[in-house]
């Protein structure tokens, strides 16, 4: 299949790259907006799990446009991985279930609450669902409660949420600090998916409630299994997002989206850093993993950290790539456009790789 | 809570992802969902099963064997925030002692702690340490069920994975994986510091992603992590030299004060894994790795990488374990399937080992290899460049001269039979000798023919009772001839091969129940000669090589040749160059093409394979390895590198001793191994793996009883491409039901979302199964239930939307496919369905896709020609279509749903008013399939693309729907139809939004179908609802990802034409990320099946009684 193949599955991945977002997650927070209005009236925000960095690109074309001094608006976008700098967003990179990173980003609202806070984050899914719905749980809870610090009452929190069986739990948690909790299905993540995303509106922490940073809300957490089973949930209402009559993520477009409209490749904008699996894919390209009956010596003869990633294009033109240059000769050895979540597919399988099946 | 009406709805089996396995005692236990199976540890017998949690899944089962001292009986089996202790009793049963107890967050693992200061006898034990998710350590008193002490690390944060080292409370040391790619080392019975929390006393860095596992060798003091970078790392823990360096306990274990002010070194970094590492074991000399990419690396210490083996049916490896001898290990997958691993028998020979010809002052080199059994023993038998027939006996490095003939230099052709006693030598001038030996004596020469006047192409031994073989001289000259005992030989038969580029044969078997010979040639085309009895006084010389093949599959394996046939009971097996084994049914007379075997992918090519016991053995290559693979185990048993498969080569399975041979030619030199996998061919298989990955669709086939047995036959497909044919029992005395696997249809190349069947007219319990998937393909399947309760399957036709670029197994398909470019169109769903219109035979199944680029396509297919044909598009919005469903007869009628929350009914009739005159004439008349053996004529292309041109002519158009009405806020996932009249017929859908709606439909016999009464339930499940299913009138149940199963009453009057929906059940399914459901009634009882898919399968049952 040709590189234009995942252009043909995936019209908002195709989108995205027209557009200039560095990710198809740009859609839902749009979509959301459409129907929640979330943007009205926002200065400062908080985007956690940002990269690479859609969702900050949003918010800050979107705040900065809407505001009277661009400079009035302040956006702090946190990850794990490394991201490309913004315009008007304040970066830090780190764990946000882990309490240094919480303190670093409270310590920039010092005085100030923020508005809003977003929070895309995802494990990259293990494919079992009790482990990846609760390690998405924590990073909602962790958001949570990072918010509890920096948001102002009456302020929004938008995050993504897996829909398993402990779902209506979160949702009970939410509640108590949120009197309007909606679930969101914006039209730009698959419908096959089990991502949707709360809505969380007119934040009102119950009467005498001190943020903690010891034990993130986990004492909340007292509903019993038995539960789970039965009428009885808390269930939240659902709404689906954005028009109806535009692109549909889950079908199949041919490459002339508008008759006559000629289709031209474009390259993904921004892709993260450092994926986790870079050496593995480059050990892989040099044909370096081991075989049976390979010693293991030969491994250490090529280490990856000779190769050094160099931006194909200059910054700004916001397109970088990661180039592998041979350590002897400073040839190209190969360019590739690693990334995350949504294209995470199609680098691989430029690299040849086996992708997981679970993004399709 | 909800049990009005005494619902018992309970879960009678359950298949889905391993994910624990322990060693206990004489046992193995297994963690499955909720579920602990016991199984004996030699026999692999499940003796007892028992659900442990009710609403999670097992990811660890903990005992203290690691001591030879240090022993219980009892184990603690967690899973999410719950624990319980089992204790295994004398009647081989477990006994609950603590039950499900629930802590605050998620478990990552469980010590069982030495009572150090009481020293008392191990039944008093009463301490355990958990390690739960946020890096916090309890110490729990688990007889009390009582929190002693809860100790938090320093560093905050999710731990992916945590592992405690030793077992004594005073020095015990957790090593957590954080998501920020380190290990964190700390001691829970250290000292706090100012924040009531513990510091670290290591930290290892150098993972580039999150740690999955971390496991530590107490005897070596080796740890090693495994992560998302695809990598393992081995480290080793030195003490320093200013600390006393004397290990103070017997167990090894160090005092914290060691532990601080040693040091971890890494020893090692492992890849070969090429997807994320889920676990890692350290063995005494070897290290053990399973992963996402279905496979599990054999380590040495040095970090050589002795074995990769694909396994668990493409799935990810979720758990895996060692005996404490260290013989075997086992691993669980995502396919529900448990195997074992002999380390023994893996590790004794993972290597070739090379020999060269003796060397005789000039250049001989070996030209043919094969392996004979002379003197009990399997040596090599070697034909040379110089005419020399030697063998070589490895186990005593000899060599002996044979024959020598100058005529047979630089050519000859070597084959050995079966049985490995008889040799067929052929040679250029058109001769050939026959060798044989027995246990006592060794290979001599016993007659000399002269078979042809030109080169003997190939030899082939075809038969052992009677003893056949097949020659191939020039210009596809046949010979079968008999030799017996008495060495007079007679030729039966001269016969003739049809012409192709490389003009002989390549594979044959004479099957004498059925007096058939099956050839198979270079250019892959199969050939049947039938009528070929064997009776001694058949005269045959006078006759010449005229008789041409009765039956030939054109180019059915590919160009690249066929490799071997062998015969089971009366299916035909032939393996090709192209990867692939196909399956025939044999009569007298008859040869006809049943399907195709599924193969690894990876094995490009198939050279022989062998039939043992259950199991269908493989054996072929993968780029530079030689590789026998077990279809019952679904994985390889054996990979040797030996660059590649395309020159001489011979392997020998002894299914009595395991013994297995494998020799073939490098450049000069032979190269051989010999492995013993006796245990390895006889008892891998504890559990049989389903589906290695998750499940989209289900069908219930039907249910039919065969010798007062009840016969329940189950399709399944879904993300890992094939169709698995299941059949389900239900044993009423225990209330369990059983799913066993028949069959694995192979044939998609992309994951497969939707089936339909119906029966076939006029056969009995032969049924048409229609699957449809992603690249926008659609295959035709026929079953037939024979009644030795066995499911015959056959492959009817196949069809793309576009050209396929590999060789298509049926060539002069590929012509009329009429090439769409867009090849990525899924088809989500598939319905048969039937017309009013006259001249649609019942010959003639009509079939309609959805399919994502918002396209509804019809196709027909006609039984008597077995062809799938293309007749229309229809464009249906601008949304991706999800399902498409027949209304039942009178209703005439197709309702679609989509991603936009519409459902559409549209008429049947409509459809094919006008197709009546062009599609049905190239049905019935011009699509009558070209001649095989002419397909390249110039004349029938030209025809065929005619056809073609025609079809796409009239390929799309414009219909209305009769009806749409928006159901749901975004897609229809599941929808369901039950007939209540001859005019009423209720609808049920889920969506993506949660809710669940229910109309009323009137219509039939011509009427424009209506709605007329209509309810839906908003929040019906707490995520997307993925199956419904119609019990009948009165009862509906759904299923969602929130892995929910909730039965609803419905309350429809007729007159007041109301309709509301009442919960009356819900019950909790172990599958995750639930896809669909069936429901049905068993037999005549009151009892239902209701069947749910999604990541594995699990079938509920319970009496409905109104
Ligand atoms: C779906 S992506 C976010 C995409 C982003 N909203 C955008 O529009 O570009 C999920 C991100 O969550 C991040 N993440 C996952 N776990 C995290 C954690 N514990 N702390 C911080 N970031 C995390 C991942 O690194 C990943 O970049």
């Amino acid at each position: 299949m040709g590189r234009s193949s995942k252009d043909k599955r995936d019209v908002y991945y195709r989108l995205a790259k027209e557009e200039g977002w560095r990710a198809r997650s740009a859609f839902k927070l749009l979509q959301i907006n459409e129907e929640f209005c979330i943007f009205e009236g926002v200065k400062k925000a908080v985007d956690l799990c940002a990269a690479p960095g859609s969702w900050s690109q949003v918010l800050s074309r979107k705040l900065r446009g809407q505001s009277a001094n661009p400079d009035d608006v302040k956006i702090v976008a946190v990850d794990l991985q490394a991201m490309a700098p913004l315009p008007g967003v304040i970066q830090i990179q780190g764990d946000i279930t882990e309490e240094s990173t919480a303190h670093q980003i409270i310590s920039h609202f010092k005085g100030e609450q923020a508005d809003l806070v977003v929070c895309d984050g995802a494990p990259d899914v293990t494919g079992l669902h009790d482990i990846d719905t609760y390690i998405q749980a924590q990073l909602l809870v962790a958001a949570l409660n990072i918010t509890t610090h920096v948001l102002r009452p009456g302020g929004t929190f938008v995050a993504k949420i897996f829909r398993g069986k402990d779902i209506t739990l979160l949702y009970s948690q939410l509640k108590i600090f949120f009197p309007r909790v909606t679930v969101a299905k914006p039209r730009s993540s698959r419908n096959s998916s089990i991502e949707a995303f709360v809505v969380c509106q007119n934040y009102s922490p119950p009467e005498g409630y001190v943020p903690t940073m010891a034990n993130p809300l986990l004492n909340y957490d007292c509903v019993d299994f038995d539960e789970l089973e039965g009428p009885n949930r808390i269930i939240v209402p659902f709404i689906a997002c954005g028009d109806l009559s535009g692109f549909d993520s889950d079908r199949t477009y041919p490459l002339e989206l508008k008759e006559g409209k000629e289709y031209v490749y474009h390259p993904p904008v921004q892709t993260p850093i450092d994926p986790p699996y870079k050496e593995a894919c480059e050990l892989k390209k040099q044909q370096q993993l081991a075989k049976p009956g390979m010693s293991s010596g030969k491994l250490e003869e090529h280490r990856f950290d000779e190769y050094v990633p160099v931006p194909a294009d200059t910054i700004d033109s916001k397109a970088f790539q990661l180039c592998f240059r041979s350590p002897q000769d400073n040839s190209l050895i190969s360019q590739v456009a690693l990334s995350t979540c949504d294209n995470m597919e199609s680098s691989l399988s430029r690299l040849n790789l086996e992708t997981d099946n679970s993004s399709s | 809570m909800c049990e009005r009406k005494g619902f018992l709805v309970r879960s009678s089996f359950l298949g889905t992802h391993v994910t624990a396995l322990t060693f206990h005692e004489n046992v193995l236990l297994v963690g499955e969902g909720p579920n602990i199976l016991v199984y004996e540890n030699t026999s692999w017998k499940c003796f007892y099963k028992m659900k442990v949690f009710k609403a999670a899944n097992i990811h660890g089962i903990r005992n203290c064997s690691c001591d030879n001292d240090f022993k219980l009986p009892f184990v603690a089996v967690y899973g999410s925030k719950f624990l319980s202790v089992l204790k295994l009793s004398a009647e081989d049963s477990l006994e609950i002692i603590q039950g499900q107890h629930k802590f605050e967050d998620w478990i990552l693992d469980v010590c069982w702690l030495r009572n150090k200061n009481i020293g008392s006898p191990s039944e008093e034990q009463r301490f355990l340490a958990i390690v739960l998710a946020h890096n916090t350590v309890l110490l729990w008193n688990w007889r009390e069920s009582r929190i002693q002490h809860k100790i938090e690390c320093e560093v905050k944060c999710i731990l992916y994975s945590a592992s405690f080292l030793g077992n004594v409370w005073e020095k015990l040391i957790l090593a957590g994986g954080t998501v920020f790619k380190e290990v964190v080392l700390w001691p829970p019975s250290g000292t706090l510091n100012e924040n009531k929390r513990i510091s670290p006393f290591h930290r290892l860095t150098g993972h580039q992603g999150v740690i999955f596992s971390i496991h530590y060798n107490h005897k070596k003091h080796l740890l090693c992590s495994v992560s998302d970078d695809r990598s393992i790392r081995l480290w080793r823990f030195i003490l320093s030299t200013s600390c006393n360096s004397n290990i103070d306990s017997p167990q090894n274990e160090f005092s914290l004060s060691q532990w601080r002010s040693g040091k971890f070194e890494l020893l090692h970094t492992l890849s070969a894994h090429q997807a994320r590492v889920w676990s890692a074991w350290i063995l005494t000399s070897y290290i053990i790795s399973v992963g996402e990419d279905s496979s599990l690396c054999i380590w040495d210490m040095s970090g050589n990488l002795l074995r990769k083996d694909k396994c668990h049916n493409g799935g990810s490896v979720w758990s895996l374990t060692v005996n404490e001898e260290e013989t075997l290990a086992v691993t669980g997958g995502n396919d529900s399937g448990v195997t074992v691993w002999y380390l023994n028998e893996l590790l004794s020979s993972l290597q070739v080992t090379s020999t060269k010809l003796p060397q005789k002052g000039y250049d001989d080199f070996p030209r043919n290899v094969a392996l004979i059994s002379s003197m009990q023993k399997h040596s090599i038998l070697v034909s040379t460049d110089a005419g020399v027939l030697c063998t070589y006996c490895p186990n005593t490095d000899q060599w002996d001269v044979i024959h020598q003939e100058i005529s047979f230099r630089s050519y000859s052709s070597l084959a050995v039979s079966s049985c490995g006693f008889w040799v067929g030598w052929g040679n250029i001038t058109g001769k050939c000798l026959i060798f044989s030996c027995s246990d006592e004596d060794r290979l001599s020469l016993k007659k000399e023919l002269q078979l042809h006047d030109g080169k003997v192409h190939s030899v082939l031994w075809v038969s052992e009772t009677p003893r056949l073989i097949l020659t191939c001289g020039p210009s596809g000259q046949l010979c079968l001839s008999q030799i017996e005992k008495d060495f007079l030989p007679m030729i039966l038969y001269k016969l003739f091969l049809p012409r192709c580029k490389q003009h002989w044969t390549s594979a044959g078997k004479y099957v004498s129940q059925f007096s058939l010979l099956v050839v198979g040639s270079r250019d892959g085309s199969v050939h049947v000669y039938s009528g070929l009895t064997c009776m001694v006084d058949h005269p045959s010389d006078s006759t010449g090589y005229s008789q041409n093949p009765t039956k030939t599959f054109h180019c059915i394996h590919g160009k690249n040749g066929v490799t071997d046939i062998q015969v089971q009971h009366d299916i035909l097996y032939t393996s090709g160059r192209d990867g692939r084994v196909l399956l025939y049914k044999l009569g007298r007379n008859t040869v006809t093409r049943l399907r195709t075997l599924k193969t690894p992918g990876e094995m490009e090519w198939i050279g022989m394979f062998k039939f043992i016991g259950e199991d269908t053995i493989l054996f072929g290559f993968h780029t530079t390895n030689f590789i026998s693979w077990s279809t019952l185990l679904q994985r390889p048993l054996v990979e040797l590198p030996c660059g590649g498969g395309h020159r001489s080569w011979d392997v020998k399975l002894n299914s009595e001793t395991g013994e297995m041979a494998f020799a073939c030619i490098k450049k000069t030199s032979i190269l051989w191994n010999q492995s013993y996998l006796l245990k390895t061919v006889q008892s891998s298989l504890v559990k049989t793996s389903i589906h290695g990955q998750q499940i989209y669709c289900i069908l219930h086939l039907c249910q039919v009883c065969i010798k007062t047995e009840n016969f329940n036959l189950i399709a399944t497909g879904g993300e890992d491409n094939t169709i698995l044919i299941s059949r389900m029992s239900y044993n009423e005395a225990t209330s369990q039901a059983n799913l066993e696997v028949l069959c694995r249809l192979a044939g998609h190349i992309s994951s497969i979302r939707g089936l339909a069947s119906c029966p076939m007219t006029n056969v009995a319990n032969s049924y048409l199964l229609v699957s449809v998937g992603g690249r926008a393909q659609l295959i035709v399947w026929n079953l037939t239930i024979s009644h030795e309760e066995d499911v015959e399957c056959k492959e009817l036709d196949h069809h793309f939307l576009w050209t396929v670029d590999k060789p298509h197994h049926k060539p002069w398909q590929n012509r009329t496919v009429e090439t769409i470019p867009d090849a990525l169109t899924r088809y989500m769903s598939v319905a048969i369905f039937s017309s009013h219109k006259e001249g649609w035979s019942t010959e003639t199944t009509l079939i309609a896709t959805s399919c994502s680029d918002a396209f509804l396509r019809l196709f027909a297919f006609c039984i008597k020609k077995g062809k799938i044909t293309h007749l229309k598009t229809i464009p249906c919005g601008v949304n991706c279509m999800q399902g498409v469903v027949s209304m039942p007869t009178p209703f005439r009628c197709l309702i679609t749903t989509g991603t936009d929350g519409c459902l559409k009914i549209w008429d049947n009739n409509k459809f094919l008013s006008n197709i009546k005159d062009s599609a049905r004439r190239l049905l019935n008349e011009n699509s009558e399939k070209p001649k095989m053996a002419n397909v390249e004529s110039k004349e029938d292309r030209e025809k065929i693309n005619i056809i073609s041109k025609k079809l796409y002519s009239l390929n799309e158009e414009e219909h209305e729907p009769l009806l749409t009405v928006r159901l749901h806020q975004s897609g229809i996932n599941a929808i369901s139809t039950y007939k209540i009249t001859e005019t009423y017929l209720m609808l049920c859908t889920g969506g993506d939004d949660c809710s669940l709606t229910i109309q009323v439909v009137i219509g039939g016999q011509g009427s424009v179908p209506r709605i007329v009464s209509s309810t839906s339930v908003p929040s019906a499940h707490a995520a997307q609802i993925s199956g419904v299913s119609f019990l009948n009138e009165k009862y509906v149940v759904s299923t969602a990802v929130d892995q929910q199963v909730n039965l609803w009453k419905i309350n429809w009057l007729r007159e007041e034409k109301t309709i509301s929906l009442e919960l009356l059940h819900s019950k909790l399914t172990s599958i995750p990320d639930a896809s669909h459901l069936q429901a049905w009634k068993y037999r005549a009882s009151d009892m239902w099946t209701i069947c749910v898919c999604g990541e594995g399968v699990e079938i509920f049952t319970f009496l409905l009684t109104t």
